[in-house]
């Protein structure tokens, strides 16, 4: 798995510290509710109906005993005993208190998690494969992209005020395991007629209230133009997504009213002004994180027509 | 022509629990919806709100409810009003469990 680096640790340290500022604040009135509440989204703390709802990420699905048991330990200590796994792979909490909050994000952060960027209008828990580093067919393993897209997206300073969320979902095999057609931008990887591995991306899908299928805006793209190609995708739709309307702001009506020819010669534009120098470190990075996911050991993989 | 005013009551969600609360004749927050103050004037109804709004350090969210009076107290007409009284649909986990016997709050 990922281990987490000293900037990653100070960095969600910081943000745990932050925020447990924030809820003090909050309770001894300094901060008034309209104030708190985009700073609790941006930590995944919802009020639903019946109480607050923590959301936590598990970047890619993947999961190691140790944040399995912690996990357990947070449902047991601050909630009542579950939590509930989400279809994009996150886990939830239904019932913490508030003031339980910053402490259960520490606890997170003892097992190298967190909850930011799973609410608000901005690039969510990047999902994959959930047979991702097992699949017999799989091209590459699509995690150390997923990763190399999470660490991209954390923070960054032009992508937190999209005009609705943003999800992006990878899958390492032709065979679609990651719903890549229901995602905002779905990456899906293939080979060339050179043998050499990219991604399909798709853009524009997605589920809700309006569901619709994404469209395929660039048939090969190559590892190492990830990052440049993403973040034209980002800003393309951070231009032109709707913010008069937040059920028509997310990308997939931006497509569905632009078509998808002009998004995509939009998205090229964009692609082509990205000064592509300042990524080549984006695909040597993700190249370095693979030696962070150890294959399965499994005697033999085998396709399992899914 | 203005529509005629419906009884409302005044509910909330409590800022450190989260959980659903209701302003009683006393002024404080009850868990229960029959122990929340039903008021049938307009502007009875406005001034409780504003109070309750203002008590930012114990709820968040305060809002008017329709409610008709029961021989319990008042109870709760739209469907979201009730699914709030009962927690979650799917099982008993929510003030099914919680809430044995009545409790105030603040």
């Amino acid at each position: 798995m990922y281990s987490y680096s000293n900037f990653d640790e100070g960095f969600v340290r910081a943000r745990v510290a932050q925020f447990a500022g924030q809820v003090a604040r909050r309770l001894d009135g300094s901060l008034t509710e309209d104030e708190f509440r985009p700073l609790r989204l941006m930590n995944g703390l919802y009020l639903q109906l019946h109480a607050y709802m923590l959301r936590v990420a598990i970047p890619y699905g993947t999961l190691s005993p140790r944040q399995m048991r912690q996990l357990a330990m947070i449902a047991e200590t601050f909630d009542k005993g579950y939590g509930h796994f989400t279809t994009r792979q996150n886990i939830q909490f239904n019932w913490p208190k508030l003031s339980d909050v910053p402490a259960i994000l520490g606890a997170l952060a003892d097992v190298e998690m967190h909850a930011i960027q799973t609410s608000g209008n901005c690039v969510r828990n990047v999902t994959a494969d959930h047979f991702a580093g097992a699949a017999a067919d799989e091209i590459e393993d699509p995690r150390p992209y997923a990763e190399l897209l999470r660490q991209w997206s954390m923070d960054h300073p032009e992508f937190q005020f999209l005009p609705r969320k943003f999800k992006i979902a990878i899958t390492g095999s032709p065979h679609d395991r990651a719903v890549t057609r229901a995602h905002d931008i779905g990456l899906r990887m293939l080979r060339n007629t050179a043998g050499e591995a990219g991604f399909e991306v798709i853009v524009g899908g997605g589920l809700g209230r309006t569901p619709m299928l994404g469209h395929v805006v660039r048939e090969f793209l190559p590892v190492a133009d990830l990052l440049p190609y993403v973040e034209a995708v980002l800003s393309v739709y951070n231009t032109l997504g709707r913010r008069d309307n937040k059920y028509k702001a997310r990308i997939k009506i931006t497509v569905h009213e632009t078509g998808r020819d002009e998004i995509a010669r939009m998205i090229e534009a964009s692609f082509c002004t990205n000064p592509r120098g300042l990524w080549r470190g984006g695909s040597g990075a993700a190249r370095g994180y693979s030696r962070s996911f150890c294959p399965a050991r499994l005697s033999q993989r085998r396709n399992i027509g899914l | 022509m203005s529509r005629p005013f419906t009884p409302k009551i005044v509910t909330a969600n409590d800022l450190r629990m989260g959980d659903v609360v209701y302003l009683t004749s006393a002024g404080q927050w009850s868990r229960f919806h029959s122990e929340a103050a039903l008021f049938t004037v307009e502007d009875d109804a406005n001034a409780a709100l504003a109070s309750a709004a203002a008590q930012h350090l114990l709820v968040v969210g305060a809002y008017l409810a329709v409610a008709k009076a029961g021989p319990a107290g008042p109870e709760p007409v739209h469907f979201r009003e009730i699914f709030r009284t009962r927690g979650p649909s799917n099982y008993a986990h929510g003030k099914q469990v919680d809430l044995r016997a009545p409790a105030k709050v603040a």
